[in-house]
């Protein structure tokens, strides 16, 4: 073991590179973002599901519904509350939160996440 | 092993570096592809496959072909392939990943690759593909590590390598059996749509393949102190004569039954290679070469003078690999794509794009076949000093 | 549905698998007795069949002036990339073909005059048997339950074995992102990313599908049949 010395050193140094993101960001956390909701989101008061299950779990209901739209054809979504909804993200979703840029992108970007949803479906289809 | 490839002179070192060089080009080039799309090469909505599926196919072959040294020895116990089954084993894994990596950059969405495993669809051939192509991967780099190991160490090889080493034998046939599977059983393709494709793809398989050990086998035995033998070089030399002329027979086979019956769909894509079709005609001197090259290929090899010459043998084997790579690269895939279904011509061209990613394929290739050939020439070297 | 529950706990049970496992196992504790609570079905005018099928009646569209409007609808509903001026790029989903070209085994020398010199219109043919769903590795191209050939964009890795399967020539694959090459987008219909394959779905114009119950279908943009009023185009169930 001659080189002992070399092996603990180049340790310290791997070790320093790789940890180096949070000793860079320590103590500068990013402020959780807060998300604008339109006139019609707050008029609407309810997403399709309560706030909460939507905050968690947008994601995978979304998935959900693209899977049960494209492949089984089901387009009828009935939330616990007994409202109807059609499962289009263009349609649906985006009518009411047709402000990508304050509501969607915010936590996007806050999380480091970039879902391709809008490299085919269309932003704020209404055009408001 | 892998300090054998660690150490060399400087012309290794500089092959190398070169290597990695055309290795960065290409993938900076395959980074515009994926910002763009696949818009970048020369493919089009009727030629929707291009120079990646067709280098892919031309080396499934060469992966298929190491088998004509591997099969001779451990079924025939042909003693004197024993010394280079490792160069066949070896050449397949530098192939075969060549070949993934040529489906990979050819997919419009590579980041969803996975999906083939993920939704796995048993009616469809690509899923197969996958499967026989990971599978010769994984068995060649199992039997050709152990084998080579063994060699090292002065023993005999696992026992129970034996049935992997059977088992690799068939499935270098199936291989390629697939790959042809992928394209002849397209309804609307008729120049694919033949019994005869997936035999004719084997043929011109081991016609490339050994021809390419060939020259490997020369080229070692001139640059370094083991000697794959003249027995050996032989043998291959009389194998690749036999598949070249088999090849080429099955290719008229498939003029005769075109013009023969003189049905139209099976006769515009023979036209269109090989005299051109309403005006459009950019194969045909490539398809003639090819088969005034694979023909000097059968006079070469067949002729024992020629054959047991080296130096004309080499020129053989050369124009034998230029002459099926044309036939089976250029010729094959746009071959089907043109006509298209509804008749109507529209050519396709590589574009410099293209052939820089397909080039940064070839030196992935060319660096992993020339890791694994140093350590195998380094444990040989050992061994017979 | 039962279905939709399964899958949703499947996806939960991946995520959880990964990082973050903590708030999805909250959620999933929460909901643990009555699942999400959500429900999700067909709709109530959803129309089935066992195989959707469309009839063209040539003989009412005898010039390329007469091809021009379907085209045009479709082209607008479904957002295809008309502007694209590299022929190898093209995005076709109905177009205009030649007799030779539409019909290539059934030419001779003594065609009525008429029907040779007609304009056809080729567009997907949501096949019995389709070879496209035959070759598609991942099943991103399917048959659903009414006989639609769907294309399933999120699932497609882009190999195009479908469009050297297809005998039609009906597949067309982005070889770029169509977006820019977009004439007055139908924002309420998606547009397609690079790097997948399509065919016409017609699961959301024309046709009466299951996918499209007509109330839902967008109201302001005019569709196939609304342009075709008269008896050109008829849809059918076989």
């Amino acid at each position: 073991m001659k080189d002992k010395n070399k092996i603990l050193a180049g340790l310290v140094i791997f070790i320093a590179a790789i940890t180096f993101p949070f000793w860079f960001n320590l103590g500068k956390a990013a402020p959780a973002p807060e998300l604008v909701l339109t006139a019609k989101a707050q008029a609407a008061k309810t997403c399709v599901m309560s706030k909460e299950f939507m905050t968690t779990n947008h994601m995978q209901l979304l998935d959900v519904w693209r899977h049960n739209v494209v492949r089984g054809s089901e387009r009828m979504f009935t939330n616990p509350d007994g409202k109807s909804f059609d499962m289009s993200l263009s349609n649906t979703c985006l009518d009411c939160h047709s402000n990508k840029a304050d509501f969607c992108d915010r936590c996007h970007n806050y999380a480091s996440v970039s879902p391709y949803c809008w490299d085919c479906h269309i932003d704020n289809p209404k055009g408001e | 092993m892998l300090e054998l490839a660690v150490k060399g002179n400087k012309w290794y070192w500089g092959w190398v570096v070169v290597l990695l060089g055309i290795i960065g080009a290409g993938f900076g080039l395959y980074m515009m592809q994926l910002k763009f799309g696949l818009g970048i090469t020369g493919m089009s909505r009727d030629v929707s496959w291009g120079f990646y599926i067709a280098n892919f196919t031309y080396l499934v072959g060469v992966a298929a072909g190491g088998v004509m040294v591997v099969l001779p020895y451990y079924l025939h116990n042909y003693k004197a392939y024993g010394k280079i089954t490792i160069l066949g084993e070896f050449l397949a894994i530098a192939s075969i990943v060549m070949c993934l990596l040529f489906i990979l950059v050819d997919l419009g969405q590579p980041m969803r690759a996975l999906n083939v495993l993920i939704y796995p669809t048993p009616n469809s051939v690509l899923f197969y593909d996958a499967i026989v192509l990971n599978g010769y991967l994984f068995l060649n780099l199992v039997i050709g590590w152990n084998v080579l190991e063994a060699e090292r160490n002065g023993v005999h090889y696992q026992g129970w390598l034996k049935p992997l080493i059977y088992v690799s034998i068939p499935w270098a046939v199936s291989i390629h059996t697939v790959t042809a599977y992928l394209y002849c059983g397209l309804p609307g393709r008729h120049f694919w749509l033949t019994a005869i494709l997936a035999p004719r793809f084997l043929a011109s398989a081991f016609a490339a393949g050994p021809s390419l050990l060939i020259l490997l086998c020369l080229f070692i035995r001139r640059f370094t102190n083991f000697d794959p033998g003249k027995e050996q070089i032989q043998s291959l030399a009389k194998t690749v004569a036999y598949a070249i002329s088999i090849n080429v027979f099955f290719f008229l086979c498939e003029v005769f039954v075109a013009f023969y019956s003189n049905i139209p769909g099976h006769t515009t894509h023979i036209k269109y290679l090989f005299a051109g079709l309403h005006g459009h005609g950019a194969l045909v001197p490539w398809m003639w070469a090819s088969m005034i090259l694979m023909a000097a290929g059968i006079v070469l090899t067949v002729t024992p003078a020629t054959r047991k010459n080296e130096t004309s043998l080499m020129l053989a084997c050369m124009v034998i690999i230029l002459g099926t790579w044309i036939d089976k690269g250029l010729g094959m895939i746009s071959g089907g794509f043109v006509p298209n279904p509804m008749h109507e011509v529209n050519e396709y061209a590589p574009t410099m794009p293209e052939i820089g990613i397909t080039l940064g394929v070839y030196a992935i290739g060319a660096l992993v076949l020339t890791v694994l050939y140093k350590m195998a020439v380094g444990v040989k070297e050992e061994a017979h000093s | 549905m039962n279905n939709s529950r399964r899958r949703f706990l499947q996806i939960a049970g991946v995520s959880a698998l990964g990082l973050g496992a903590k708030p999805v196992l909250n959620a999933f504790a929460s909901e643990d007795a009555k699942g999400p609570g959500y429900h999700i079905a067909k709709g109530e005018k959803a129309m089935t069949a066992k195989q959707w099928a469309m009839v063209i009646d040539t003989r009412k569209l005898q010039t390329a002036e007469a091809l021009e409007p379907i085209i045009a609808a479709c082209n607008k509903i479904h957002n295809i990339p008309t502007e694209i001026e590299n022929k190898n790029h093209e995005i076709k989903w109905i177009w205009e073909a030649h007799y030779h070209n539409a019909f290539t085994d059934k030419t001779n020398n003594f065609l009525n005059e008429d029907v040779e010199n007609r304009p056809f219109l080729l567009l997907c043919n949501h096949c019995e048997d389709p070879p496209c769903v035959r070759a598609c590795p991942t099943k991103a191209t399917f048959k659903n339950d009414n006989g639609i050939v769907m294309m399933d964009f999120h699932r497609c890795i882009g190999c195009r074995f479908c469009m050297a399967a297809c005998p039609f020539g009906a597949r067309s694959f982005n070889f770029r992102d169509p977006r820019p090459f977009i004439k007055d987008n139908n924002k309420e219909f998606p547009t397609r990313m690079k790097g997948v394959l399509k065919n016409a779905t017609s699961a959301r114009s024309g046709w009466p599908s299951a996918s499209s119950p007509p109330a839902w279908r967008p109201p302001t943009v005019p569709s196939l049949s609304a342009i075709c009023t008269t008896s050109i185009r008829k849809c059918g169930n076989c």
